[in-house]
């Protein structure tokens, strides 16, 4: 039986109403969007927040504009069914963020959960995701030390099962939309009751599974992305993971680009997802300034795959969730170079098309 | 002279069905897809299942599961726990009887061994039963069940089969009192054990030009049926148990929990109302005791539910198994002998243990001819979950290793893996060469094919898929196209053992009330029995009531199992309808002599059309007014009848299936482009279920084939017991699907028609290995095939064939 812990429900209607409730309520506070995250969280005592802070009736959190200089703005509260529909980003510069969205888990977790919960989604591990009579036969982990624990970032104790001895937690960052956003070079909004402030998605991350979101404050409401005008760029979205639905990514590749007179790289971002606690940015001078031959490619894709450590802690062996990064770096390049898509590796699970 | 009289000519006047098909033009309501008869109750979400339901003052239990995968119990402290608020009763090994049984829902004696107990001393696999707190609502019931103190003795555990069997292992079932059947040994962790043959295979396998030997091994998989188990119990105000249960089995329930609860049988009725779902998980008595003896010492009603996690580590699984398929071949690609030693992962307990295993053999070997058979199989115990009934019974490990074989043989003779087979399986008329061999728990009546449809379902699969693209595959890319094919059979009910009956009533209105004791679990049973009804009384099927699976109101049936409720207890409806036909005809007849017209009254010159008694003359009764007539003015009595059916024929349906993939060399990933079933079930009795059923069964096999698994940690804990990492196949993961339902008429089956509802499972295990194996010329012997492996397997290859270039081909 799973059922939810008692806390205080809070239904602000305005943004700055939510980020007052949110300092009130302190360390015992947080924010729920969809829902489609903290609420499992809750039935399995992973998250136990004393006072919920719901984000439905902000009405100011699903506003989306484009403004003058092309940029789009998104509403945090946007649901990611609506993202990847939005007439905004639907210019094929923006094909990662929609991509992105439209495959997270199901249909029905699309039409509730929102970007700003996905942005902000809990890290992910084996030994964590599981409920707590489970966890409580092996001891708990560092990441959730069981019911006596505090809330996590204050929690020092306990053992990481993925790597015992390690100092810190190594849950993996399965959110979809980040490394998508990071690679289109979006930021985002955060709002608390003393201001607001604007910074790079990249920044809210940090690798280390259990502070992954130590670039926002506690007291500080996701409101909105905001997407540049990308003139002449392109961008994917490549996901791997068991099944064609359901499955959180156990390897993202985020990849856009601008490719000038010549087939030369003018400007190029990959970011990888799902292989460390955070998203991780690849560097691409390598490819900028020259043509994208397959020598280029290839030679990019080794580089691109080093950083990328996966632990044996979610789906598939580690050793060949490693080796294809590569694979999948290749793919996500050589489609926004425009090969034909029946040349293109295709990923483990059915690559499905983006809602139009 | 009947055609069995005639002696030597009884060749010849073998009835195939081929006589019969001229019954497809004529059929008015089977083999047309009328709307099923709950497909409105359904859609409107009416509260038709176990759960829908609540009673006043109902407890409900949990149960404590072992965490241990080998432990003696020597004390239970329950008394924190029952200071819990609102806890109402806690039971375990130190105040329930012992009573020795098996949880297989089978006929009478079951042929699984009596190795569980409600709740024993002794807990032998991680998720097996300690304790259950009974309170007055689930919370307070779960908060009890974390408050018992256990003090086991934990002892030395084992995991694999081949570790089980050998001296020294330790003894899962060292109590004196388990009993069982056909090679059970229990000191030796053996569930069931048997050696069987026909002919002899030295001399066949002397014979042979080439003898190939492999080994195979399928996993465990869970049936994930979206209902979970669950049962109400309650006391009538007679004070007769009364049990509301999701189960596939609910006269063997009836008999079961008699036993273990010591009392008449006439003191329990089982309620089976809509099920969500059993694909064999429901043919077992899993938690059915436990709201009953809940009920039975509190006198008050009682649920119990299992959640999904229960469900994964807590009920019954398909049995893994490691086969060794051998086989003795001609050089012109003729079997001459075929050997399979199967040896199989029961699990803590023997459910199903013997049954199973001698489908693998008895399902499988006999679809290709040969001289010579042998079929050797361990079921050994193990300190992990247990095996159970699952949908294929055993079919789907057996044809994964011999259709994964056959593609192999064909490939070393050179030949196409469709004519190869085509060459060699059995044709109407063949003896089952190993019936006789593996009765269940018995020895079995002999079987002779008569309709067989299995070289169409090749020929019109082959054309659907375009069989003859494979040889034009380029494959010079990191992409590999492949396409892979199986022949299958499976039965119809078990010969000998299975009995259904059925009870039909006429009502005023010219309705009928159907009762019949087969349980619909899903599959669209009630449908199907109510169209055979009506087909015979020639009424459309809105004019039949029916109800089902009510041990007080209805007749027995062996329940939903062995592929047996169309050709089984859809006889037993045609033998109650004929006789109510008979009665209808009678009462006519009677009613014109009483009005005094008696022309053309004999029984043989009347017919049943289209709601009426038809005379020669044209003249014609309605049924409603025979009825009034019967109930009311003349002759007055009841028109009803009842049919009993068993049957020693057991007919097996047909199947070729067929699969196209793609195989991406880079990263290992299979995507399934294409798949073909086709299909020879008899006369489909309402098509568009024979086609559900068909794809169905087919998706849960594909998860089986590349997806799903059981991973345990190294204390036989289970890790994947969710929904989440459990990889079923989902509905994106479905490719392109095509049903083929091959007409043959079966003359042994009512209106023709023979199974279809394991058959499907059967197939995608070896018919998607085969298409991988020709895709990238590397042959996989275990299920599931992942990434992980095919890139393993991708790279050694590559290693190989640089390594080695001048001894590459052979």
């Amino acid at each position: 039986m799973m059922r939810v812990p008692p806390f205080k429900y809070v239904a602000p209607k305005t943004i700055a109403e939510a980020a007052r409730a949110l300092r009130d309520a302190g360390p015992e506070g947080m924010l729920l969007a969809g829902g489609t995250d903290l609420l499992p969280n809750m039935k399995r005592r992973q998250q136990t927040p004393k006072v919920v802070i719901g984000l439905s009736a902000v009405k100011d959190l699903r506003a989306s504009l484009r403004g003058a200089d092309g940029a789009v703005t998104l509403g945090a509260g946007l649901s990611l069914t609506d993202t990847a529909r939005s007439p905004l980003v639907a210019d094929a510069a923006y094909r990662a963020l929609t991509t992105a969205a439209s495959k997270v888990a199901t249909p029905h977790i699309q039409a509730m959960g929102t970007l700003g919960g996905n942005l902000c989604l809990d890290t992910r591990c084996n030994y964590y995701d599981q409920n707590h009579e489970w966890r409580q036969a092996i001891d708990f982990c560092k990441k959730a030390p069981g019911p006596h624990g505090t809330a996590q970032r204050e929690v020092t104790h306990g053992t990481c099962w993925v790597a015992p001895g390690s100092p810190r937690c190594w849950a993996v960052s399965s959110t979809d939309t980040a490394p998508a956003l990071v690679a289109l070079g979006a930021e985002v909004t955060l709002v608390s009751a003393d201001g607001e402030r604007r910074v790079p998605v990249l920044s809210l991350y940090k690798n280390d599974g259990m502070d992954y979101l130590a670039g926002k404050r506690r007291d500080e409401v996701l409101t909105a992305v905001h997407v540049p005008a990308l003139v002449g760029w392109r961008s994917t979205y490549w996901k791997l993971r068991r099944r064609g639905s359901f499955d959180f990514p156990v390897l993202s590749v985020a990849a856009a680009l601008r490719l000038g007179p010549g087939g030369v790289v003018e400007g190029a971002r990959v970011t990888l997802g799902s292989v460390a606690s955070c998203p991780l940015e690849v560097t691409t001078d390598a490819l900028v300034g020259r043509p994208l031959t397959d020598e280029a490619i290839a030679a990019f894709a080794d580089h691109a795959a080093k950083p990328a450590r996966p632990l044996d802690n979610t789906d598939y062996h580690l050793s060949w969730r490693k080796r294809v990064v590569r694979e999948y770096v290749v793919g996500a390049l050589r489609e926004l170079r425009g090969d034909p898509p029946g040349l293109l590796a295709r990923s483990a699970a059915r690559v499905l098309p983006v809602l139009a | 002279m009947s055609a069995q009289q005639q002696g030597n000519g009884a060749d010849q006047a073998w009835d195939t069905g081929a006589g019969s098909m001229g019954h497809y033009d004529r059929f008015k309501v089977v083999n047309k897809n009328e709307r099923r008869v709950d497909a409105l109750k359904l859609a409107l979400g009416k509260g038709t299942y176990t759960d829908d339901i609540t009673l006043p003052g109902m407890l409900h239990v949990k149960m404590l599961w072992s965490p241990h995968a080998h432990a003696r119990i020597k004390a239970i402290d329950t008394s924190e726990a029952e200071r819990v608020p609102g806890v109402v009763a806690i039971y375990h090994c130190f105040n329930v009887k012992p009573i020795r049984y098996t949880t297989a829902g089978q006929g009478h004696p079951e042929p699984s061994p009596y190795d569980a107990m409600i709740f024993d001393p002794k807990v032998r696999f991680v998720g097996d039963r300690v304790a259950c707190v009974a309170a007055e609502d689930e919370r307070a019931a779960a908060i009890a069940v974390k408050k018992i103190k256990v003090d086991y003795e934990v002892l030395p555990a084992v995991f694999d089969t081949r570790e089980a069997i050998a001296p020294g292992a330790p003894v899962i079932h060292d109590e004196p009192d388990c009993t069982g059947i056909a090679g059970f040994d229990p000191k030796r962790n053996i569930a069931a054990a048997m050696e069987v043959g026909h002919g002899d295979t030295d001399a066949a396998f002397a014979k042979a030009d080439l003898v190939l030997e492999h080994w195979y091994s399928v996993p465990y998989q869970q049936h994930c049926a979206l209902e979970p188990h669950v049962a109400i119990a309650w006391l009538d105000e007679d004070d007769r148990l009364v049990l509301r249960c999701a189960t596939q089995v609910p006269f063997h329930s009836r008999r079961i929990l008699a036993r273990i609860l010591e009392i008449p049988v006439q003191r329990i009725r089982v309620i089976k109302p809509r099920i969500g779902g059993g694909f064999g998980g429901k043919q077992e008595v899993l938690l059915d005791d436990i709201p009953a003896l809940v009920t039975l010492r509190t006198r008050r009603p009682a649920r119990f539910c299992y959640t999904r996690q229960e469900e994964f580590s807590s009920a019954r699984t398909r049995h893994p198994q490691r086969l060794r398929w051998k086989t003795g071949v001609k050089k012109d690609g003729t079997l001459v002998a075929q050997e399979l030693e199967v040896l199989a992962n029961t699990g803590a307990y023997g459910a199903h243990a013997l049954t199973v295993q001698g489908c693998t053999a008895g399902k499988t070997l006999p679809l290709y001819r040969a001289d010579a058979y042998k079929f050797i199989m361990t079921t050994a115990y193990t300190n992990l979950p247990v095996g159970g009934a699952f949908r294929g019974y055993g079919g789907p490990q057996g044809f994964f290793a011999m259709e994964a074989h056959m593609d192999e043989v064909a490939d070393l003779l050179g030949l196409d893996p469709a004519e190869f087979r085509s060459k060699n399986i059995l044709r109407p008329g063949d003896e089952n060469p190993l019936a006789k061999a593996l009765g269940e728990g018995k020895e079995g009546p002999p079987q002779k094919i008569r309709s067989c449809g299995v070289q169409e379902c090749i020929d019109r699969g082959a054309k659907a898929i375009g069989w003859e693209r494979r040889l034009s595959f380029k494959n010079d890319g990191p992409i590999k196209r492949g396409m892979g094919m199986t022949c299958l059979m499976h039965g119809s009910g078990i010969p000998g053992v299975d009995m259904a009956a059925a009870f039909l009533k006429l009502n005023d209105d010219g309705s009928f009330n159907l009762l019949v004791g087969a349980t619909d679990i899903g599959t669209g049973s009630d449908t199907i029995l109510a169209q055979i009804a009506a087909e015979q009384l020639s009424v459309p099927l809105s004019k039949i009531q029916i109800y089902s699976s009510d041990t007080d109101i209805t007749p027995f049936d062996k329940g939903a199992y062995a592929s047996s409720t169309t050709y089984i207890s859809g006889t037993a409806v045609q033998k109650a309808a004929a006789g109510v036909c008979e009665q209808l005809k009678r009462a006519a007849a009677e009613m014109w002599r009483h009005a005094g017209d008696p022309t053309g009254c004999e029984l043989d010159q009347l017919s049943c059309e289209d709601q009426h008694v038809v005379r020669p003359d044209g003249k014609k009764l309605s049924y409603s007014e025979i009825c009034l007539s019967t109930f009311y003015e003349h002759d007055q009595h009841q028109i009803m009848h009842y049919g009993s059916h068993m049957s020693f024929e057991c007919p097996p349906p047909f199947s070729a299936h067929f699969a196209e993939v793609e195989v991406d060399t880079e990263t290992g990933g299979v995507k399934l482009l294409r798949y073909v079933a086709a299909v020879d079930c008899g006369v489909a009795i309402h098509p568009e279920s024979c086609e559900g059923q068909t794809e169905g069964g087919a998706t849960t096999m594909m998860g089986y084939a590349l997806t799903e698994d059981y991973i345990f940690d190294g204390n036989g804990r289970l890790l994947n017991d969710t929904f989440r990492d459990y990889k079923q196949f989902t509905s994106l993961d479905v490719p392109d699907f095509q049903t083929i339902l091959v007409r043959t008429y079966e003359p042994s089956g009512p209106f023709g028609a023979k199974s279809v509802s394991e058959i499907p499972t059967d197939g995608p295990g070896p018919t998607i290995a085969n298409a991988i194996a020709q895709a990238l010329g590397i042959r996989f012997r275990k299920l599931p095939i992942t990434p992980e492996e095919i890139r393993k397997a991708w790279l050694e290859k590559a290693a190989r064939t640089s390594r080695q270039p001048a001894e590459a081909r052979v």
